[in-house]
């Protein structure tokens, strides 16, 4: 098959195109070392894999390839799934008065899960694994007032743009 | 949903260890399912714009908050692949598969680093298993396992006319 695999799946290069692309290029010379070429059984395993690729259909799926290790995909901030994901959660134990209207991480629910966190918290506790939340804890704090300040900046625009347009 | 294989126990960082022997810092605060998932891309925003640093914050931090976690653990695992930390990455990602078994990302990840490790046929078996997850060919991931599988087979099979 060799340089045949790409062109099956109209592909002009699997090295040095697709693989290079999604950061595999390194690929060739860890797949040298990674099979025993003396006692292994590569006939048996160029099978397996040719059965896989008889799956692949049209290569259409080359248009939509993670270019980098991946995420699991409810963690994707970028992904497709998200809504549908969103759609299918109804859990109970969202009913907490201190949430935002939206049921996202307001600053104000951080500042909240801080403040519990210090009290859940005995002095036994591994210190490490405290230090772990408390540093998640402000970092997502910190995204959280970066992203009202974004939101206020694009209330302040907005409330300035539409003064323009009526003193216009 | 199994429960975490203990084999792995001596080789966990301290902090894991005593994440997961302790009743999950989540379920004390109460932190919802959606609140988990918001602080999961949060982390997953840092990791896609290349600031592995706080990545590795947000994930380490999930972990440590829910030790029963397949995401955080898939997570994590997921960027140490990526900084070429293999033990850690294969103990996360380990972890993360025997949380969830369908948890695609997880075995594509692994695949690569079984591939690093000279496991060439134990990386062939994750791709597939992660490509027989998703028939449909919508999951980027499974994709990024189809594109492997056909790296591999190019690479396998000039090796051998060679």
């Amino acid at each position: 098959m060799g340089a045949g695999v790409g062109k099956m799946f109209g592909i002009d290069k699997i090295f040095g195109g697709l693989l290079d692309s999604i950061g595999l290029g390194a690929l060739k010379p860890l797949v040298n070392v990674a099979f025993d070429f003396a006692t292994g059984n590569i006939p048996g395993v160029l099978q397996d894999l040719t059965s896989l690729m008889s799956s692949f259909g049209d290569g259409g799926f080359t248009n939509n390839v993670a270019s980098r290790q991946p995420l699991p995909e409810s963690f994707n901030s970028d992904n497709e799934y998200r809504s549908e994901a969103d759609e299918r959660t109804n859990d109970s134990r969202t009913a907490c008065q201190c949430r935002g209207e939206d049921d996202e991480l307001s600053s104000n629910r951080l500042g909240q899960l801080f403040k519990l966190l210090g009290e859940v918290f005995s002095a036994k506790e591994p210190s490490e694994m405290m230090n772990k939340l408390s540093d998640l804890f402000r970092l997502l704090s910190q995204n959280a007032e970066d992203r009202q300040t974004i939101q206020n900046a694009r209330t302040n625009i907005q409330f300035f743009a539409g003064s323009a347009t009526i003193q216009a | 949903m199994n429960k975490p294989n203990t084999s792995n126990m001596k080789t966990e960082p301290a902090w894991l260890r005593a994440a997961t022997n302790s009743v999950s810092p989540r379920k004390r605060l109460g932190v919802t399912e959606r609140e988990f998932r918001e602080m999961g891309r949060i982390g997953g925003m840092y990791y896609n714009r290349g600031d592995l640093g706080k990545a590795r914050t947000v994930f380490e931090g999930l972990v440590a908050m829910d030790p029963e976690s397949s995401d955080a653990h898939a997570a994590l695992g997921a960027l140490l692949t990526r900084t070429l930390e293999n033990d850690l990455a294969m103990l996360h990602l380990n972890r993360a598969i025997e949380l969830d078994d369908r948890q695609i990302a997880a075995y594509v990840n692994r695949a690569e680093v079984r591939l690093r490790q000279k496991e060439g046929e134990a990386a062939v078996a994750d791709l597939k298993r992660a490509i027989e997850l998703d028939p449909q060919q919508k999951n980027s991931a499974a994709n990024r396992a189809r594109a492997m599988v056909m790296g591999i087979h190019d690479a396998l099979e000039a090796k051998s006319i060679m």
